[in-house]
């Protein structure tokens, strides 16, 4: 049986009185694909930011790797971000100053304090995507699809067990979105579970698990119990 | 797992915070250029009041009464030269020389009261600083040295005659007694010393016979070559010579004293002026700059660098346009420099200003705008630490 990468149990999240996020359960396991759908402004994002260390659920429990973040100081979060989590979001996911070489290789050379290293990793990765040819492209130049494909590079650099992807296709025509889900399914191939929030079914359909969101509920789908 | 830094790497946080500011090249600019004009401001402004200093202290103290005076308690100095003597062999003195001063009157016919000096300097070392002519020769009996605004007056230059009376206080009533035919040797200049006003300058040895007292001295002038340690060789001689009065220019001095406290002044509060014309419009700047970045901040977090990290890139980046700054301001202000050696802002016959080019005339300058360039970029690093990333990723791109 996979590992669980991450659990959560009963997230919340108010922003004054209005509960973005009720009482959220689910767990991620390694090397699974889950989507989360639901429609705009169901909470999908505030959840997803939630997981991802950057907002702090109002109520509820987080482990991630069984360590329970919450307890620990903003340098660790923002450790175990780099560490253990990749992000993709929408668009205008890099930094355009940077080439896309350089935007792979941020997180390793955060984490490991090298820049050679990190320069050689990535242009491991972007050979792995295909992008080779556009390494010393500056992330501003590179179209849409490209530039989606270098975020999920970046997001596998430091090999994460969990990526979560907020809407990553939400910009691209159909054809660009395959190639970007194709290499969304190379994350979990590379063993790390992943998050899809999207609320295109074709998305979701990638999915191993699709849960549903609405007024800031998940329902679980028929026959899976809500993770305890 | 890998062992995690708890900041960046240096390499990282350099390249982040040099490559975000090569991508805002206008910005950049204006804020190295507002950098730059602080210091090219600056550094002729130093130069032109440490030369003021200078030219005070060369005038009031080097070639004036020296660091220190001793004064008699009462009356002359007993045992003028001995003192002169053990003066001279005290550690940090460099020269001392013996003064006696006498009420006088001089002309061509009708007589100007004046004072008259008579001095002796055996390390060559004399109060004033001789700008025509030669200097009196030991034992001089006929020369004389005018001071250059009293020679203008009566039109005498070097060569020329001229009558003197010195009350010597005999307590002879007869009307030769005191009256001199001299020859002026040469003129002198000076402006903060009793020298600078209407003075005359004899030799010592000659007045003093004229006074029937060969060691006759009113004041011993003691030069270190160091103003600043005035006071503490003030201090010594006063233990050294129980008898005598030790005063530091600086006591003894109040015009100098007052002439270099306001220049001191001055250059403080155009320091501060520097600070806040540099750090004002440059803080304004920088947060703008850091309000376009809030996106790449809350990215940057996304993925690990934190706003720890932030800060720093931020901070860099103001450390760069300060350091951009004064290396393009230091030529300018050099090149102001020169043109104020070559057109002194303040010259009078006595008194030309002469900015200082030496390396204090830059660090300075360089210093408190780099201070105020980081000053100015706390806050908006500050700022850029405290992005909420969440509430930044949540308004989409």
């Amino acid at each position: 049986m996979s590992a669980v990468v991450l659990r959560a149990e009963g997230l919340t999240r108010r922003f004054g009185e209005v509960a973005a996020v009720s009482g959220a359960s689910l767990a991620l396991v390694a090397g699974q694909w889950v989507s989360l759908v639901g429609p705009s402004g169901c909470g999908k994002t505030t959840l997803l930011q939630m997981l991802g260390l950057l907002d702090r659920p109002t109520h509820g429990s987080l482990w991630l790797s069984g360590l329970d973040p919450w307890q620990g100081s903003v340098l660790e979060r923002t450790r175990l971000r780099c560490e253990r989590l990749g992000f993709v979001f929408q668009g205008n996911n890099l930094l355009p100053h940077l080439t896309a070489l350089e935007n792979v290789a941020l997180p390793a050379w955060r984490l490991h304090g090298t820049r050679a290293t990190a320069l050689e990793a990535a242009g491991r990765l972007l050979e792995r995507f295909e992008l080779a040819a556009r390494a010393s492209t500056p992330a501003g130049a590179l179209s849409a699809g490209e530039a989606q494909r270098v975020a999920i590079a970046r997001a596998l650099i430091n090999g994460p067990s969990l990526v979560l992807a907020d809407e990553p296709t939400g910009s691209l025509n159909q054809a660009l979105g395959e190639t970007v889900l194709d290499a969304l399914g190379e994350v979990c191939a590379a063993g790390a579970a992943l998050l899809v929030v999207t609320h295109d079914s074709r998305v979701a359909s990638r999915g191993h698990r699709i849960l549903e969101m609405a007024d800031g509920r998940i329902s679980h789908p028929a026959g899976e119990p809500a993770p305890r | 797992m890998a062992k995690s830094r708890r900041i960046a790497a240096p390499g990282l946080l350099v390249f982040l915070a040099w490559r975000d500011l090569r991508a805002s090249p206008l910005t950049a600019l204006v804020l190295v250029l507002a950098a730059a004009i602080g210091v090219g401001f600056q550094v002729p402004n130093t130069a032109n009041l440490l030369g003021y200093e200078r030219e005070m202290l060369e005038q009031g103290v080097k070639c004036g009464f020296g660091e220190v005076r001793l004064h008699p308690r009462k009356g002359r100095i007993a045992g003028a030269k001995a003192t002169l003597a053990r003066v001279r062999a005290t550690p940090g003195v460099r020269a001392a020389s013996a003064v006696l001063i006498l009420p006088a009157a001089i002309g061509q016919g009708d007589l100007q009261s004046v004072a008259a000096l008579g001095v002796e300097a055996p390390d060559g070392r004399w109060p004033f600083r001789l700008v025509e002519g030669q200097p009196l020769a030991r034992g001089d009996r006929e020369g004389i040295l005018v001071g250059r605004a009293l020679a203008t007056r009566h039109g005498v230059k070097p060569g020329d005659q001229l009558t003197l009376r010195v009350v010597l206080g005999r307590g002879e009533l007869d009307e030769d007694v005191g009256r001199y035919r001299l020859t002026v040797r040469g003129l002198f200049s000076g402006t903060f010393s009793v020298c600078a006003a209407d003075s005359v300058v004899l030799d010592r040895s000659f007045l003093a016979s004229e006074l029937r007292d060969p060691e006759a001295t009113d004041l011993v002038l003691v030069y270190s070559d160091d103003p600043g340690g005035a006071e503490g060789l003030a201090a010594r001689l006063a233990a050294a010579f129980p008898g005598l009065e030790a005063r530091s220019w600086a006591e003894d001095s109040a015009l100098l004293r007052s002439a270099i406290h306001g220049s001191a002044a001055v250059a403080a509060s155009s320091t501060a002026m520097v600070v806040i014309a540099v750090g004002l419009p440059m803080a304004a700047l920088l947060y703008i700059h850091s309000l376009h970045r809030r996106r790449r901040v809350a990215l940057l977090a996304a993925i690990g660098i934190g706003g720890l990290d932030a800060f720093l890139v931020f901070l860099l980046q103001a450390l760069f346009i300060g350091l951009f700054g004064v290396a393009l301001g230091c030529p300018i202000g050099y090149a102001l420099v020169r043109y104020f050696v070559a057109h002194p802002i303040f010259e009078v016959e006595q008194f030309t200003l002469r900015p200082v080019l030496a390396a204090r005339t830059f660090v300075w300058p360089a210093l408190t705008v780099l201070a105020a360039t980081l000053l100015s970029g706390l806050y908006p690093a500050w700022r850029a630490a405290r992005i909420d990333p969440a509430d930044i990723l949540r308004r989409g791109p």
